[in-house]
């Protein structure tokens, strides 16, 4: 090859090298990818288990208002959006673990647990390993939300890594806002298998 | 040589040198924070073990569940343990200790926090009088604690008490005391010191 020809492909080397390292910039994973732990996704009425943590939603109710537990103190739970009330019993494996960190995804957005109800809740809880507890996960979300039809809940603790294994459960939003969604007492309702 | 190389061999020479070395700084960046556990000893049942200049030994322990009347739901039980601390020539270094319940099962090892005296007490069960909660880093002379643990029930066979203390930076030590195949008698029945 010429000088003068290896000169001209010079330029187009480099191009074509920009090109691919725009490439693999634009199709690698984002820092939440890569740092996101692995998801387990299966959907609502089945036990959906990770390595840390297991999950299953018995229901899901939107409502305007929350019907606080017998004996709560009084909260004002009116919002101007829709409360998501999902039915849920979770369960640690392997440490005390809580759920803090969970967040329900709709629309591509996500959503943390709401602190609402005193005591232990969903979003409060701290519980041993291998039992189950049954309690309302609460959500306020946007009333324009529940126009995605569906939504995913992460359930996640607050010392879950990177590379670890979150359970992701895939339900179907209600289509009726009710008026009044009640929420359980988080309740110990038994030994985990 | 080929010419090729003898004109990119500076920065061939600093590839070579840079991919290996950012490897090795990397890698010690994901494990800052990361603290390492270290069983020191297993100690058999009945028997005592020394953890940073304390000597401990498990002297009763058992299972206390609803066919012992009390209110636990159904397929849990509390775990008592007494463990005894006891002091020798050496001055404990660490500045805290714990106790945790850990016992082998699906999935790997899984560790329990003792519960508050308030939660063992809403399940009916009795605390024996005189005996500490929780452990302590710096005892005078010797002292008792009774430790209980809400598990499913059968946790105690093949359980452990472990007893954690920090170790080097970076480390955690932990004192592994197997509780008897066949419990012991009663641990709150046992008496004060």
């Amino acid at each position: 090859m010429s000088g003068r020809a290896r000169a001209a492909l010079r330029p187009l080397a480099a191009a074509a090298m920009l090109l691919v390292a725009a490439a693999a910039t634009l199709s690698a994973p984002t820092d939440d990818a890569v740092q996101s732990p692995v998801e387990t996704v299966g959907p609502a009425g089945r036990t959906v288990v990770s390595r840390l943590a297991e999950a299953d939603v018995h229901g899901v109710q939107a409502a305007r208002r929350l019907a606080l537990p017998a004996g709560s103190a009084e909260r004002d739970s009116t919002t101007s959006g829709v409360w998501i009330v999902v039915d849920v019993t979770v369960a640690c494996r392997l440490t005390p673990c809580g759920f803090g960190e969970s967040r329900l995804q709709v629309g591509g957005r996500s959503y943390a647990p709401s602190p609402i109800v005193p005591g232990a809740s969903f979003a409060t809880m701290n519980v041993g390993p291998r039992l189950r507890y049954r309690t309302s996960a609460l959500f306020e979300v946007p009333r324009s939300a529940l126009a995605a039809g569906r939504a995913r809940l992460v359930v996640q603790g607050a010392r879950t890594m990177a590379l670890e294994g979150v359970p992701v459960i895939t339900m179907r939003l209600p289509d009726a806002v009710r008026t009044s969604a009640a929420v359980r007492s988080t309740v110990l309702v038994g030994a985990a298998s | 040589m080929t010419p090729w190389l003898r004109a990119n061999r500076a920065g061939l020479i600093a590839i070579a040198v840079a991919l290996p070395l950012l490897a090795v700084l990397l890698v010690p960046v994901q494990l800052i924070g990361v603290t390492r556990t270290e069983v020191v000893e297993e100690v058999p049942a009945g028997a005592s073990g020394r953890l940073d200049g304390l000597r401990y030994s498990v002297i009763a322990a058992d299972e206390f569940g609803r066919t012992k009347g009390l209110t636990t739901p159904a397929g849990t039980t509390l775990v008592a343990a007494v463990v005894e601390v006891r002091t020798t020539d050496q001055r404990p270094v660490a500045a805290t200790c714990s106790f945790t319940l850990s016992a082998p099962g699906a999935g790997g090892r899984a560790d329990w926090d003792p519960q508050q005296p308030f939660d063992s007490a809403r399940y009916g069960y009795r605390r024996g009088d005189g005996f500490a909660a929780d452990c302590s880093a710096a005892p005078t002379g010797r002292y008792r604690a009774e430790v209980v643990f809400l598990a499913p029930e059968g946790t105690a066979r093949g359980a452990s008490v472990d007893v954690t203390a920090p170790g080097a930076p970076g480390t955690t030590q932990v004192l592994r005391l197997r509780l008897p195949a066949a419990p012991a008698p009663t641990a709150a029945a046992l008496p004060a010191r």
